[in-house]
């Protein structure tokens, strides 16, 4: 499989794919997770409409710091980076390091970082977002799932 | 009810020294903790009552407790006490600190309080990580090591880690405007109401009750039976807190509602626990049942009622293990 240079337009474009691909019957019964866990899910993959966006605080010079996911009718239907977050105004922007991306990439583990404050809401609703909160762990464990190369040359 | 006016037993769980507390039982100190809650104390009184009942975390001994750990504890209940301890470990620094925001804002007595409970939870990380380190035997060289030891077990299968993960956010949300009454009602329910009145408080009650019917780890059960007590100003100030916010604008009542939905919701999707609470002796329905009494206890105190939806949803919550 080709592995797309992680935070780059190719890469966002392997990202959405794996988003809006989902997993598995036989992948999820893998995942020790109860039923209800599926099921906020799929209800919040029908229900999210905006955009979610992945901000990163040391962006190197010339770089994007954004990358734009929008959500419309229960799918990714665009994963953007730009210099700004685009489109109107998002509804939910979770910045960190290049360092704390690179570790989600690697990992998978978004609450981690949430947990200990290194990846934050800039904007919108922290109690809302947690209403949603298995949907976006969802969307973000795509982060570790899509192989990657970083600028340092290693794999993930 | 005064301090002064409690039944015997509860003014001893109050008045007590740290080796006085080894011997008071768990259902009166729960007591205790709600004993307060029909005349919610003002913020000075509770920081009064700080002073008399602080305790060095340093002066507990675990000696017994290895012993037992190895020797005398089955595996599931080792098991059980692992999880436990790793979540509460955590919890106790989530609050430790996201407090440190909500003292930016609110009234300068509110402020003067909050500095004694956020060296309470200090104090608590510190009791959690001692106990795993002296009596379970991880030998992590820093409290950052423990904490990150005790990840796997904490993250895997229970919601604690939703809740702190919330309340980090809260807290960024308080950092960037500590006045907010929205901000600081949000995070009083998700930390004050839910995450310590409720879920906490449940847990205690089980671990307590296992160590005194069992008769094992008694550095353990005098440590965490002074860190109910301190929770006990802890809850009282957040209800306090919640009442008078409530009182002064009754549209924050959205904001409580709002977060208990998240709240439930998450509990809903994630309690898929690891770990059963028969291992201490209590069955699961007993363990539901606690969560959902410590609950209507202090809804009726702030003066809040649920609409359907969220009643009929916590009709339904699990009882989980760890803060
Ligand atoms: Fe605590
Ligand atoms: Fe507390």
């Amino acid at each position: 499989m080709t592995q797309d240079a992680f935070w780059s337009a190719a890469w966002a474009e392997a990202l959405r794919a794996c988003i809006n691909c989902g997993r598995a019957p036989e992948e999820r019964a893998q995942i020790r997770r109860p039923e209800a866990y599926w099921q906020a899910i799929d209800r919040g993959r029908q229900t999210f409409g905006g955009s979610l966006v992945l901000g990163i605080r040391d962006v190197p010079r010339g770089q994007s710091a954004y990358l734009t996911l929008a959500f419309d009718g229960g799918a990714c239907t665009a994963a953007r980076l730009g210099a700004q977050s685009d489109g109107a105004e998002p509804r939910y922007v979770l910045a960190g390091t290049q360092a704390d991306w690179q570790a989600m990439a690697r990992d998978g583990n978004l609450l981690r970082g949430i947990m200990y404050g290194t990846l934050r809401l800039d904007a919108g609703d922290p109690i809302a977002f947690f209403k949603d909160i298995c949907f976006f762990l969802e969307v973000l464990a795509c982060l570790a799932r899509v192989p990657t190369t970083f600028a340092d040359g290693a794999a993930a | 009810m005064t301090e002064t006016m409690l039944p015997d037993a509860l003014r001893a769980a109050g008045e007590v020294d740290l080796h006085g507390l080894a011997g008071v039982r768990e259902d009166d100190m729960v007591e205790y903790v709600h004993s307060g809650l029909e005349r919610l104390p003002g913020y000075l009184e509770l920081y009064a009552r700080y002073l008399k009942q602080r305790w060095d975390v340093y002066e507990l001994d675990f000696t017994q407790d290895r012993y037992d750990w190895h020797e005398r504890m089955g595996d599931a209940e080792r098991a059980a006490m692992l999880i436990a301890s790793g979540r509460f470990m955590h919890g106790e620094r989530a609050v430790e600190v996201t407090l440190a925001p909500l003292l930016l804002g609110g009234t300068e007595e509110q402020k003067i309080y909050l500095t004694s409970q956020i060296e309470d939870e200090a104090r608590h990380v510190i009791f959690f990580e001692r106990f795993r380190r002296e009596a379970i035997g991880f030998a992590s060289a820093s409290v950052d090591e423990a904490l990150d030891g005790a990840y796997e077990e904490y993250h895997y299968g229970g919601e604690a880690i939703f809740n702190h993960a919330l309340l980090a956010q809260l807290g960024h949300c308080l950092a960037r405007d500590p006045q907010d009454m929205h901000n600081r009602v949000r995070y009083a329910t998700v930390y004050f109401f839910w995450t310590e009145g409720v879920r906490a408080l449940s847990t205690f009650q089980l671990l307590l009750n296992y160590c005194r019917e069992s008769n094992v780890l008694p550095g353990f059960y005098t440590g965490l039976i002074a860190t109910t007590r301190d929770e006990s100003r802890h809850v009282q100030f957040g209800l306090r807190l919640l009442h008078d916010a409530i009182h002064a604008d009754p549209t924050l009542v959205a904001d409580v509602h709002e977060a208990l939905r998240t709240l439930v919701s998450i509990n809903a999707a994630i309690s898929l626990e690891t770990f059963n609470p028969e291992a201490l002796g209590w069955t699961t329905e007993r363990a539901r049942q606690t969560v959902i009494r410590n609950l209507y206890r202090k809804l009726d105190c702030i003066g809040v009622r649920l609409p359907d939806d969220i009643e009929t949803s916590l009709g339904y919550v699990q009882a989980g293990l760890g803060e």
